[in-house]
């Protein structure tokens, strides 16, 4: 927090608010310690950085990639020594026969190598959403045999232990939520989610991917609870109560359509990595055609979790206005007002 | 043989949690006590009978771990332990447990919703939920289905609405997932554990034809699945229903040297253990 304090902040009444909104911005990276000063004044300044790297294949040098993204976006690598530091992919309902619907082993493992190259004690975690076997889920996802080569452990999110933590978020009637031990104990998570739409809400990425650290056990397959909760609500509570967060989205085989389970592949290429998950996938939707304000829990996150407005996100890497191409969405009302202004894109 | 190491191990810790030298779960020690009791070991069984009933609340449920009340879902598989553990031992040990724990099964409710036009199945049916006040799903309603005819009352209005809930959740193509059926006019795809669970819990009862396709779909499936839950609770079904698998054997073997090599949980040996017993099994309840 010490460097927090030589961030200049104005008057005294923006001080204070500037104070109040670092409760939630970064406030957990900041607080460990694990932010560049640039990052910092960028939470101060209500802006963030968010890094778009194009041409990425799952045979490509994805760990270097990687490591730049995390480097630019604020992340210092010196304070990750001896930390753990948990990946959260998506591997929501896993099927072979759809490998675009769950996080590529690949990502996982680049990922994994660049903070273990930074000295972190790193594992994996995931509660699959829709599947209580998940060893099933690690078979036909082709995670259990990357987690072997690269000797990652792994952690059943669904099953493990659990501690209650607060909501810090307070949008859903939820007063806290059950997390897995690994979640809470964890000084980095890494929420790695695939980029993909979604038939109720528009759009999953680093946020809703936050689901999956909810544990089946307690709240169901489907985690329904949350669900009941409001789903927009629930994804803005979770983030607010799990602030030591950063994101790396796996937008290179992508889904769009019917997602995020019956959706078709897009391919783009893609990696989007940042250390403010929300202005991450603001970045996101803007890449799909989607406005990023009217997806309602980003727009609940607007301000609080992070920045979405273009003008506040600083792109690093490549331009996301070069890269956007239209993702098919369902012919629904409560997705195509989602779409961004016509003429728009470039592509 | 694989009957054989799988009780050895069981008997030496016969609460169990989900992981390796986890804390003991309700879910996995109901699993271990049913295969204990089946095969005879009755004292290691009364361990996890005991632990259960310590486990559970004065409103008759069992929640997921001693510390944890709530969600209260395993109260169905609780309840066929201390039933196949008192019709194994031949005593009244577990009259209590079992009265108090029918009574809560009997009276808990998902949450019902009027007729969508976005999903498939019928949400105006309540059978039981994951957790209070959320709706319906496929394996929560087949646990407490199958303690409900395990304790023979599979007339009863709950056991019969549990039943149509299995039976109106298999997808038209066979087979089930969580509990959706299509979403959006698109049928959603099935997976092994929901749709052997569901079809332990439909055994004896009369076979529709979308019961039929469950079973293609399970026996198919089962050919390529080498995950244990997911292939032992599916030959577990097969078996209800009359079907045989082929190689089961030898898969048990590999599976449970997987298992051990692995220092996987009990609960995988557990699971082994039931699909090694087969018919014998007290999760198969015709």
């Amino acid at each position: 927090m010490e460097r927090n304090q030589s961030v200049s902040t104005g008057g005294a009444g923006s001080e204070m608010l500037l104070h109040r909104r670092a409760l939630l911005v970064g406030s957990g990276l900041a607080a460990a310690g694990l932010l560049s000063v640039a990052a910092l004044r960028e939470i101060y300044a209500l802006t963030a950085s968010v890094f778009v790297a194009r041409h990425q294949r799952y045979d490509g040098p994805l760990e270097t990639t990687v490591r730049d993204g995390l480097i630019a976006t604020g992340l210092v690598p010196a304070e990750l020594r001896g930390k753990r530091v948990l990946l959260k992919p998506n591997l929501v309902e896993p099927s072979r026969l759809v490998p675009h619907m769950t996080t590529h082993p690949a990502v996982i493992v680049a990922v994994a190598e660049a903070f273990r190259r930074w000295g972190a004690i790193v594992s994996v975690g995931e509660g699959p959403g829709h599947v209580r076997d998940t060893e099933m889920a690690l078979l036909e996802s082709g995670l259990q045999q990357a987690l072997d080569s690269a000797a990652l452990p792994f952690v059943d999110l669904n099953y493990e232990d659990v501690a209650w933590v607060k909501n810090r978020g307070h949008a859903s009637p939820l007063d806290g939520f059950f997390f897995p031990r690994s979640v809470v104990e964890a000084d980095l998570i890494v929420s790695l989610p695939k980029m993909k739409t979604h038939h109720w809400v528009g759009v999953t990425a680093s946020m809703k991917n936050m689901y999956g650290t909810i544990p089946g056990v307690k709240y169901g397959w489907p985690k329904n609870v949350l669900h009941h909760a409001g789903i927009p609500e629930t994804v803005f509570d979770i983030n607010a109560s799990l602030p030591k967060t950063v994101a790396v989205v796996d937008g290179i085989d992508c889904m769009e359509g019917d997602g995020p389970i019956m959706g078709s592949l897009k391919s783009m290429g893609l990696l989007v990595i940042g250390t403010v998950p929300a202005a991450v996938d603001a970045t996101v939707c803007r890449l799909m055609g989607l406005e990023p304000s009217r997806v309602t829990y980003l727009n609940r996150a607007a301000n609080r979790l992070g920045p979405i407005e273009d003008r506040r996100i600083e792109q690093r890497g490549e331009r996301w206005t070069s890269l956007a191409r239209e993702f098919q969405i369902l012919d629904l009302p409560h997705l195509t007002r989602l779409r961004g202004t016509p003429g728009l894109l470039t592509s | 043989m694989v009957l054989h190491d799988v009780l050895e191990t069981i008997q030496r810790q016969p609460l169990i949690g989900y992981g390796s030298n986890w804390k003991p779960a309700s879910e996995p020690t109901c699993y271990a006590a049913l295969l204990l009791s089946a095969a005879g070991e009755y004292a290691s069984a009364a361990l996890g009978g005991e632990w259960l009933a310590e486990c559970q609340a004065n409103d008759g449920s069992v929640g997921v771990r001693r510390e944890e009340p709530e969600p209260r879902w395993p109260t169905g598989l609780a309840v066929l332990t201390w039933l196949t553990l008192q019709e194994h031992a031949g005593h009244r040990r577990y009259a209590a447990p079992i009265e108090r724990g029918l009574r809560w099964i009997l009276q808990a409710k998902g949450k019902t919703q009027p007729r969508n036009p976005q999903t498939g199945h019928d949400p105006t049916l309540a059978a039981w939920p994951w957790a209070e006040g959320t709706h319906s799903w496929v394996e929560p309603t087949a646990m407490q289905v199958l303690a409900l005819r395990r304790a023979r009352l599979s007339d009863s209005e709950r056991c019969r609405t549990g039943i149509a809930v299995l039976q109106d959740r298999q997808l038209e193509s066979g087979g089930l997932n969580y509990g959706n059926t299509t979403v959006l006019g698109q049928e959603l795809r099935p997976h092994v554990v929901p749709t052997a669970l569901a079809l332990l819990a439909l055994a004896g009862e009369p076979s529709l034809p979308r019961t039929t396709r469950s079973l293609d779909y399970l026996e198919t499936a089962l050919t390529t699945q080498p995950a244990v839950m997911s292939r032992c609770l599916g030959l577990l079904a097969l078996t209800a229903h009359g079907r045989t698998a082929t190689d089961t054997q030898a898969w048990l073997s590999s599976a449970f040297a997987a298992t051990v090599t692995r220092n996987d949980s009990a609960f995988k040996l557990a699971l082994i253990g039931h699909a090694a017993l087969g018919e014998s099994s007290p999760l198969v309840v015709r």
